[in-house]
């Protein structure tokens, strides 16, 4: 398992798929390979960005090995063993087409065991209220890279109150422009800085 | 920072208030200061945001943010050096270029001949305007001119104090702008370019085109946030915000008017003519335009085309009826700026396929050829501009903007803007950071040296008393030790700089590479680099990072922008030139580019480009 957490750290997926293979061969259990191996690679990943030892490029990599391992040892679970960490809806608020640091997020939520729906960009607080209705997920995240429209993200939080959905959800936000204090201020459960922070925070809130 | 403004000590604020960016620490003194008890109680409690900053800057114990501690008593504070805004004196250099002199202003000399003594009453019953075209129109067949009530004010003094000798200042062939008594034929008309950071004004002399004087000043708005985001948010959240933003430009550029006027034995009343480029938000806040469209998807402009305005009406100090020519520009984020870079490049479609880069906090890439001219703007953020990185300063007096490091030994040794000569490891320089260039030059010489990696991380095999780690973990690589600085610490180098850096050449190149396939290359065959660095960009340097496609003929140009602009206030054609060329521009907005993000991303490695060795799944997607 080391190796194949090694493997998914350094990105490098077909040794990763290799390791997998073979511990499965070896009868491993494929519910510790999934919670001791790939999400703890996934964990090591984030701590080492944080560090500034990895950056955007290799840990999307990593996740995407990450990915392919979870592939793999899926079809070894039960429906029911298929651990989900939780589901998220996942968007850019109403005027921003931004949608590179959201996309990463949504990577890194998906190799931490996240069930993501990704609504894309530019999307208004009404479509986020469709979604959180259709998908019931336990987050809403928000991203926002301009300063001015980072308020569409107020507006989100105060439709989501109106259609009586923001007690079941929690509703984090996050983007170049967006702080700690100003996600206080508009209402949102939290806050992150970066994708690694952003995984920390869902599963925080979600084992609440 | 209130208190220290009403002092008169102008603080950094990079970040616009944030507490990220830590550029305008001060430090508390304690116990008594000549009779003033001065404690760190007597400022308001460290909120959250301050809290976080410090935790991570441990060398930093007894300093505050001033952005957010306030005043509640009596405190005596200590501003660092390299928290004061100082005056900006890179050169925005101008190359001299080949242009034919045809000014919208020319000056003629008229007498009007009711106003001698002997004349009166002769035709008494003409009105003094009227005497005045009829005899410009007799002498130089110009006709239907026209005035505005400023000038119709003056004018009856002014022909009886000079018995009708005067000079007349006349814009396009149609409008009397300016009367001077006598002869005068002094045409002088002034090129602006205002950029996010600085602002440069050229004084040109309309009658030989020589430029007599040059000035350079910090942008006044960089109060309101360093980058033009925050500033068009203050614009538009703030009571009175944009009004705010205008008025402290349009003060800056009175001041500009002044000094460079000034330089040359003039007064800013001696100019006829004003030509000024900017990037659509600063073009806007000029103008006092609300930059509301510019904020959101889809990004709309108030206005693309060019502008004549009366000098007057925007608040300039000049002779009142003077008009000030807007450039024209492509998009919301493509402004009269790239404009006038692309006036001063003369694209020839036809021939080879030219990229220029003008960076800046907002980089405009344009590139011509196979008959066609592409522009972009990427978002590199405040790094080259100095901002966002832990040591950055703008090109400043004090900026290290030249770096070399010995591979072998891992020594450095810096330049600092307006010093000819490298340190030597021992002497005191007055060197407090770094800006762009030098940025530029240390990721590149680092490379070179292998004290960083292609992927930016520092090599933790390399053992060298310049590079070390933090508390937290990360690793610095030190630049100019403490004793060799205008500071009581060292200058370096943090891995999240190495960060920024990549994170905006990245921009870049994946700008370029999307224009370039637009018109079915890979690479250009020439590249131009523009922006306010002027001469200290090492075009190696930005080779070896992979700021661009690869390209063996690399040329600095220096502040095409302003030279655009000087173009337009020599030659009237170039205005229609201009203007014709914002019809064929074709504009890409590179957030919908599907290409883009991935370009980006495989772009963040520095050096040669390559593509990343997993290209399956949601790569792809990204």
């Amino acid at each position: 398992m080391r190796e194949m957490i090694q493997a998914i750290v350094e990105g490098d997926g077909d040794k990763a798929l290799q390791e997998t293979e073979r511990a499965l061969a070896q009868g491993a259990n494929p519910l510790d390979l999934v919670s001791n191996g790939v999400l703890a690679a996934m964990d090591e990943v984030g701590a080492r960005w944080r560090q500034g030892d990895l950056f955007i490029p290799e840990v999307i990599i990593a996740a995407e090995a990450a990915k392919e391992v979870m592939a793999v040892v899926k079809p070894h679970l039960s429906e029911d063993e298929v651990p989900t960490a939780g589901k998220v809806v996942i968007g850019t608020v109403k005027g921003d087409i931004h949608d590179i640091g959201k996309n990463i997020v949504k990577m890194m939520l998906e190799a931490g065991g996240f069930q993501v729906f990704d609504l894309g960009v530019d999307i208004p607080p009404e479509d986020f209220v469709e979604a959180v209705t259709r998908w019931k997920p336990d987050v809403l995240g928000m991203s926002a890279l301009l300063t001015v429209t980072m308020l569409a993200m107020r507006d989100t939080i105060d439709a989501l109150e109106k259609a009586e959905l923001r007690d079941s959800t929690k509703v984090v936000v996050g983007g170049a422009c967006v702080t700690s204090a100003f996600a206080g201020t508009i209402g949102a459960d939290g806050y992150a800085a970066d994708a690694a922070s952003a995984v920390d925070l869902c599963r925080q809130l979600c084992s609440r | 920072m209130k208190a220290c403004e009403t002092l008169g000590i102008q603080l950094e604020r990079v970040c616009g208030e944030k507490a990220t960016c830590g550029k305008c620490k001060v430090r508390v003194e304690e116990g008594f200061h000549q009779e003033i008890y001065s404690s760190q109680k007597h400022l308001s409690p460290m909120v959250e945001e301050e809290r976080e900053f410090f935790s991570q800057h441990s060398d930093l114990t007894g300093y505050r943010l001033a952005c957010l501690a306030r005043v509640m008593g009596d405190v005596v504070i200590f501003v660092p050096e390299d928290s004061r805004l100082t005056k900006h004196i890179a050169w925005k250099g101008l190359t001299e270029r080949f242009v034919s002199l045809l000014p919208v202003v020319r000056k003629y000399y008229v007498e009007v001949p009711p106003f001698g003594r002997e004349g009166v009453g002769r035709e008494g019953a003409r009105a003094d305007f009227e005497s005045l075209v009829s005899e410009i129109t007799t002498r130089f067949a110009l006709s239907d001119l026209r005035a505005d009530h400023y000038v119709l004010r003056a004018l009856p003094s002014l022909l009886r104090e000079t018995e009708g000798k005067v000079t007349v200042t006349v814009w396009m062939n149609k409008e009397i702008v300016k009367i001077e008594p006598g002869y005068w034929d002094v045409n002088l008309g002034v090129a602006i370019d205002v950029g996010t950071t600085s602002i440069a004004a050229y004084l040109c002399d309309l009658v030989n085109g020589q430029t007599l004087a040059a000035e350079v000043m910090s942008n006044p708005q960089i109060r309101f946030g360093e980058d033009v985001i925050s500033r068009i948010s203050y614009a538009i959240l703030a009571p009175n915000g944009l009004e705010e933003l205008q008025i402290i430009v349009i003060d800056g550029l009175n001041t500009l008017l002044s000094q460079v006027t000034k330089q040359a034995g003039f007064q800013p009343k001696d100019i006829s003519d004003v030509c000024i480029v900017g990037n659509t938000c600063m073009h806007h806040f000029l103008l006092g335009l609300t930059p509301y469209g510019l904020s959101r998807a889809p990004y709309r402009a108030v206005v693309q085309r060019a502008l004549d305005i009366k000098a007057r009406e925007l608040g300039l100090d000049l002779s009142p009826s003077v008009y000030a020519y807007f450039l024209p520009t492509v998009a919301s984020f493509v402004g009269a700026d790239a404009v006038g870079v692309m006036l001063a490049m003369e694209p020839n479609l036809e021939a080879e396929t030219v990229l220029t880069i003008d960076l800046g906090t907002n980089g405009e890439l344009i590139l011509s050829g196979e008959g066609r001219l592409l522009c972009t703007s990427c978002a590199c953020g405040p790094a080259f501009e100095g901002g966002q990185v832990s040591s950055g300063m703008r090109a400043t007096a004090g900026a290290i903007e030249k770096v070399r490091i010995d591979p072998d030994t891992l020594e450095v040794k810096f330049q600092v803007v307006g010093s000819p000569s490298w340190s030597d490891g021992q002497r005191k320089t007055n060197a407090k950071g770094i800006c762009g260039s030098g940025i530029i030059d240390v990721v590149a010489e680092m490379l070179r040296a292998g004290i960083i990696h292609a992927d930016g991380r520092f090599d933790s095999s390399i053992s060298s008393p310049r590079l070390r780690q933090t508390a937290q973990g990360t690793s610095v690589f030190v630049i100019a030790w403490a004793h060799e600085t205008a500071l009581d610490r060292d200058i370096t180098i943090s891995n999240s700089d190495v960060r920024a850096i990549q994170l905006a050449k990245a921009a870049v190149y994946a700008g370029a590479s999307v224009l370039l396939r637009k018109v079915g290359k890979t690479l250009p065959d020439k590249v131009l680099l523009a922006g306010s660095f002027g001469t200290s960009l090492d075009v190696d340097s930005c080779r070896t990072i992979g700021l661009f496609p690869g390209c063996d003929e690399v040329y600095a140009v220096g502040n095409a922008a302003g030279n655009g602009a000087r173009l337009c206030l020599l030659n009237r054609e170039k205005r229609l030139e201009a203007e014709s060329m914002v019809q064929k521009v074709e504009h890409l907005e590179l957030a919908k580019e599907k290409e883009f993000s991935r370009i980006f991303l495989e772009a963040l490695s520095l050096g040669q480009y390559k593509p990343l060795a997993s290209t399956k799944g949601s790569m792809k997607d990204l």
